[in-house]
């Protein structure tokens, strides 16, 4: 992108956030002479009228060996060393001895994508055994999902309980549902070798939803309402009723009161997860339908009203920044962004951030070193991954971020929509916001940003498993 | 909940709160949750007065500044934690810099930011006490992190370190600056140039800082745009910085001057030591004028009476006992005190007659009283840099019962 259209981009951007965000304050912004200026509708039938139709590419064979493709690249790139000079402690690193012997997810750069590419490869050779690849996947799984391996997972969060806590700890549960179901010997194996970190990781996280007294309704990885979606995916597959006990008491405690999501602080630059819709997605799943009806009438303004609005669209190329955002949709979190406010005059960009479970050092962090708790502000800023910032791996583009958000945005409009009742207005509205998004998100995936995060094919993948996904 | 827990909240509550102020996981006990909030708040402002117990404001005197000092005292050379937990990948060893008791300044007291703010408290309290019988230990401590080539070396890592403790810390070297440089003391004087070299990079650096910002934080923690304009504006007051304080009015007017309704209700954050939307108000009071102040804060805050609000009318239950929960606990406390001072801020800049001002000191003094109970709480997590809190909440106060006297 050149400089021109940076700034361009820039001018459109912050323009269309301000009208987005103070619709009827007194001073009227300019309109953006590159944009109309946004139609008012009267209700949902008018709003529904102005949206464009969308079809999502179903998910084939062919779709699926593209999936495997990112996953299978990146296994076995070893996550970056940290690269940062601290203030004070000064390091000297090596990698941990015999790496791929006692570690199972050390490449794709950070843990949580490494195991989420796991993940995607699984699932997509047991719903299509016949692919191409299918030896070189278990030729993968075979090196990463050994016995040793998953006795060094666990040796090493029996120390680091907090690493990776929550998300990460999703998609590993999310993993072993998947090898716990396989009906193949290799699975098997597997399941067997990565059942004691599952049954680690889930006694982990029962303690600590149960101690959770808010959520972090940041817009990225360490949304509570967002990963909590991905371990209600596990406990449905692998019937783990305590978990799922577990996620619907802590969601109603913590979301039930919530009335009037501020949708219209969403998305003021890219992030990856959208708090409100993420929040609606998971009291979908753990209220019975008159009660989520009568809290989503509560909850989330209507689509058609100037509130609601900037959640019926994704641009995947608004900024041209490289720095991730975390948005007003953020700011209801103790994690400090992942992202860091643009260098001053000649100052080196953020460094990539610290690895593992290291601290990060003050700065990078928000300068919240030291009293900022590692369970969720510190992982925050350690995110790798989605949501941008990632440690030792590369800073997600924001069209990669904003990519992310068009996929998983489509997940959480489809499950909204699964869950109200058949003949409710806003069903059609949300399946075509749904369809809208998820159009959006697999056309980013062919961009080369997309390269640098093989967490949106798995994201994808996981929209398109979604049942009633798609057109 | 544990038995334990439960019952220790509730002596907290009983102890410093009338019982209407409900226990904060009330709102989220049932189904009956959001209607239950509204049900409890007031009709309007006198009636919401009316509801609010009676608070005696911590104050600060001789015997409260003796026992704040003793806090950085007590850090300002234990270095920073070493990283505790082991790589996952890359393991490293750790070693302290090279005599870093002559190359550094801020390597004390948990974290750098914090480091900073301590030698502020310290200097804020010398200052209003000098008297006081540990001054002679605190101008030992300070003559040795505030030497020539401790601040040099500070400066040289700060020219390497990218976006390190912008804007937070950056913020708390300013603030110390100025506080150093408005000391009539001759070792202050002494400070005060070897720091300006420092503080001159730092304005610089921060004036920048703001006007390439696209969006400001909205956190309630160390990144938060507003909140390192509001410390920076607490050091321009006492040392003029044209520069940055027209980058500070130009940038707080881009990000804020069209915001409306505060999202009040979704605060706090698990992990916020600061409020937000308090904090906007609080700024935007220092940087417009009177009416226009009245009519944005109107649009921008709720009423204070409504439900919306309710959230920051009553200090924060910092009961969870984790151990590895305790720094997170340690923000919610000083949020407390935090509050309290752009309370008070925020009732200075309305008009004396305006009721909402004392609403707002009454606020602030019930979230005071809160904060001293539990001051102690999260251990070392807290004291390394609440004290700085308690003062700031502490002069607040002062100057709010100078102006209302």
């Amino acid at each position: 992108m050149s400089l021109g259209n940076t700034v361009r981009g820039w001018m459109a951007v912050s323009l269309m956030a301000v009208a987005v965000i103070v619709p009827s304050a007194q001073e009227k912004p300019k309109p953006d002479p590159q944009k109309p200026a946004a139609p008012e509708f009267k209700d949902l039938d008018a709003f529904m009228k102005s949206l464009p139709s969308a079809t999502v590419k179903p998910l084939d064979q062919q779709a699926a060996l593209l999936y495997t493709a990112l996953p299978l690249a990146c296994m076995d790139d070893l996550q970056a060393r940290p690269a940062q000079r601290p203030y004070f402690w000064q390091p000297t690193y090596r990698t941990v001895e015999n790496h791929d012997k006692v570690r199972a997810f050390y490449g794709c750069n950070d843990w949580s994508t490494a195991v989420n590419a796991t993940w995607t490869i699984v699932t997509l050779l047991k719903k299509y055994p016949a692919i191409p690849v299918e030896g070189l996947i278990r030729e993968k799984l075979t090196d990463h999902l050994g016995r040793t391996n998953l006795e060094g997972e666990l040796g090493y969060f029996k120390n680091a309980p907090n690493f990776q806590r929550p998300y990460g700890h999703a998609w590993l549960l999310k993993l072993y549902a998947e090898l716990s179901t396989w009906k193949d010997p290799d699975g098997a194996r597997y399941s067997d070798n990565v059942a004691p970190l599952a049954r680690f990781i889930a006694d982990s996280l029962i303690a600590y939803l149960v101690d959770l007294d808010r959520p972090v309704k940041m817009a990225g990885q360490t949304n509570t309402a967002f990963a909590l979606g991905f371990l209600l995916d596990y406990s449905d597959i692998a019937r783990d009723t305590t978990i799922t006990r577990a996620v619907s008491d802590t969601a109603k405690r913590l979301f039930l009161a919530d009335t009037n999501c501020a949708t219209e602080t969403e998305a003021a630059s890219p992030e990856m997860v959208s708090p409100c819709l993420a929040e609606a997605a998971i009291m979908s799943r753990v209220l019975d339908q008159p009660a989520f009806v009568a809290w989503f009438d509560r909850f989330m303004p209507p689509a058609f009203t100037p509130k609601f609005r900037p959640l019926t669209t994704v641009d995947l190329s608004a900024v041209g920044t490289g720095r991730g955002g975390r948005g007003r949709g953020g700011r209801g979190a103790g994690a400090p962004a992942a992202t860091t406010p643009p260098p001053a005059t000649e100052a080196p960009p953020p460094t990539t951030q610290a690895q593992g479970d290291r601290p990060p050092a003050a700065g990078e962090r928000g300068a919240g070193a030291g009293a900022v708790p590692p369970d969720s502000a510190g992982a925050a800023a350690a995110a790798g991954g989605p949501g941008g910032g990632g440690r030792g791996g590369p800073q997600a583009s924001p069209r990669a971020t904003w990519t992310g958000l068009a996929l998983t945005r489509a997940d959480a409009y489809t499950r909204i929509a699964k869950a109200l009742p058949a003949t409710d207005a806003r069903v059609a509205v949300y399946r075509r916001l749904a369809a809208i998004h998820a159009a959006k998100g697999i056309d980013g995936l062919t961009d080369p940003a997309a390269f640098d995060a093989p967490w949106l094919g798995t994201f994808a993948v996981s929209y398109l498993l979604t049942p009633t996904a798609g057109n | 909940m544990t038995r334990t827990t439960l019952i220790r909240r509730l002596v907290i509550f009983a102890a410093c709160l009338a019982p209407f102020i409900a226990h904060p996981r009330a709102q989220h006990a049932g189904a009956g949750g959001a209607a239950k909030v509204s049900t409890t708040a007031a009709k309007d402002l006198s009636a919401m007065l009316t509801s609010l117990p009676s608070a005696t404001a911590p104050v600060l005197d001789q015997p409260q500044a003796l026992w704040l000092a003793t806090m950085p005292l007590a850090c300002i050379d234990r270095p920073h934690a070493a990283p505790a937990a082991r790589g996952y990948l890359w393991e490293a060893t750790y070693r302290p810099p090279d005599d870093y008791q002559r190359n550094l300044a801020f390597y004390g007291c948990y974290d750098w930011h914090s480091s900073v703010n301590s030698m502020w408290t310290l200097v804020r309290l010398i200052k209003s006490y000098p008297d006081l019988p540990v001054a002679p230990l605190i101008k030992q401590k300070l003559s040795k992190h505030l030497d020539k080539s401790n601040i040099e070396g500070e400066l040289a890592y700060l020219k390497t370190a990218g976006q390190f403790e912008r804007p937070y810390g950056y913020a708390w070297i300013l603030k110390l600056t100025a506080e150093i440089s408005d000391w009539k003391d001759p070792d202050a004087q002494k400070w005060a140039a070897n720091m300006a070299p420092l503080a001159q990079w730092t304005s610089k650096e921060m004036a920048a800082y703001f006007k390439a910002l696209p969006e400001p934080n909205r956190g309630g923690a160390h990144m938060s745009t507003s909140y390192g304009m509001y410390l920076m504006l607490d050091a321009i007051e006492v040392v003029k910085d044209d520069a940055l304080r027209a980058s500070i009015v130009e940038n707080a007017m881009r990000f804020y001057q069209n915001d409306k309704d505060c999202d009040t209700k979704i605060e706090p954050a698990g992990t916020d030591y600061l409020s937000p939307c308090l904090t906007e108000a609080a700024l935007m009071s220092r940087i417009m004028d009177r009416p226009q102040f009245l009519t944005w804060v109107d649009t921008f805050l709720p009423p204070m009476y409504a439900p919306a609000f309710k959230p920051l009318t009553e200090p924060v239950d910092t009961g969870g006992s984790r151990p590895d929960r305790l720094a997170g606990k340690s923000h919610l406390i000083g949020l407390a005190f935090q509050r309290g001072q752009v309370m008070y801020r925020l009732a200075e800049a309305l008009p004396a007659s305006d009721p909402r001002a004392t609403v707002l000191r009454r606020l602030a003094a019930i979230h005071g009283v809160k904060g001293m109970i539990g001051m102690h709480d999260a251990g070392y997590y807290g004291t390394h840099w609440i004290h700085t809190y308690v003062v700031m909440y502490m002069m607040g106060q002062s100057r709010t019962e100078q102006g209302t006297r």
